[in-house]
């Protein structure tokens, strides 16, 4: 029983598959309308056979508390996220001050090495600071030391903490 | 489309109890669509639980183009087939019809087999069926389930799945042969 591989428009190019198929569907339908069976052929019964067992339920199944349960762990994915998202003003001001200085610190850098205009004024910076011979070291410390005040004051002072 | 709408809202509006009741009407087609596909109900409780994580986090996406249900679904068929590909390290999931084992060739062994006229199918032979259903392809007892147990139509089960109607019909086909080939052996056996 040669045939080709069936396809989107025409599943079943054979008539007897064609065949084979509608007798399936007409037991699915049979069953879902609970219909006398006293006349069904043997294929039929069959295919009925089938169709009762595919309708079962599952042997097992999700937990009965299930929905609450996702819905509350939904709830703390969007916690936190919040927290990622700085959910606080302070929390958001205080990335932004960071930011600010981050910035302010390479530019300052960025100044200092790349122009000789400033020179006099790069002088008096690394002068000022007694172990700033390189300004991308000042840069990175007053960041870690800023990043790691604010984060002790933000565990001081936000709500949730404790 | 309204009650989907009315719902996503709800969700991503925070309302209280929205998110329970969105998993709560939906769990039961994520359950059948993860469970016959992995099998393992520690693993699909699991997955059954990724996926309406995924649902809560992605949901400002829900255009509403299709069906909320449809649109859980393509989510929960996504997580599924990715753990048996990860499990399995092949797409085994994907199942094509192959050539010495088509339809028609299957059809051939059942002409040629068992006449069931006067055969009784009992409780023996349902259990047998049972069983049958478990070592069927992963894709194809899936689709049967969501067609049988489910009773989704064969487009919306293209929608979830990506799959080509006609491809989905040969699976359901293919399937069911395989079962009814199952039944008889067994009932020839027995007779």
């Amino acid at each position: 029983m040669n045939t080709s591989r069936p396809t989107d428009d025409r599943p079943f190019d054979h008539p007897a598959l064609e065949d084979e198929w509608q007798a399936q569907e007409r037991a699915l339908r049979a069953e879902r309308e609970h219909a006398d069976n006293a006349h069904d052929d043997a294929r039929l019964r069959s295919y009925r056979a089938i169709a009762r067992a595919l309708r079962e339920p599952l042997p097992d199944a999700l937990p009965a508390d299930f929905a609450a349960q996702v819905a509350q762990r939904a709830a703390l994915q969007t916690q936190d996220s919040a927290d990622l998202m700085f959910a606080t003003p302070f929390e958001r001001f205080a990335i932004g001050l960071m930011i600010a200085l981050f910035g302010l610190a390479i530019g300052t850098a960025v100044a200092l090495s790349a122009s000789t205009a400033l020179q006099p004024v790069g002088d008096a910076v690394r002068q000022a600071v007694t172990w700033g011979s390189n300004p991308w070291l000042v840069a990175l410390a007053v960041c870690l030391a800023t990043s790691t005040a604010l984060q002790r004051l933000a565990r001081v002072l936000s709500p949730r903490a404790g | 489309m309204n009650a989907d709408r009315d719902i996503v809202d709800a969700v991503l509006a925070g309302r209280h109890g929205a998110f329970e009741s969105l998993v709560r009407e939906h769990q039961g087609l994520v359950w059948h669509i993860i469970y016959r596909l992995v099998r393992d109900p520690e693993d699909a409780r699991e997955l059954s639980q990724e996926t309406f994580l995924r649902v809560h986090r992605q949901l400002h996406q829900f255009r509403g183009d299709s069906a909320l249900k449809s649109w859980i679904g393509r989510v929960a068929y996504t997580i599924g087939l990715r753990h048996l590909e990860n499990r399995r390290g092949e797409t085994a999931a994907r199942v094509e019809i192959s050539d010495d084992e088509d339809g028609a060739n299957l059809l051939d062994a059942l002409d040629s087999g068992t006449n069931l006229e006067a055969a009784h199918i009992d409780a023996d032979n349902a259990t047998h069926l049972r069983s049958a259903i478990e070592t069927l392809p992963s894709q194809a007892r899936m689709l049967v389930s969501l067609y049988h147990l489910e009773e989704m139509p064969i487009a919306q089960i293209a929608a979830i799945t990506g799959l080509a109607t006609g491809t989905i019909k040969s699976h359901l086909f293919r399937a069911r042969l395989l079962l009814r080939r199952a039944l008889e052996t067994v009932t020839e056996i027995s007779a």
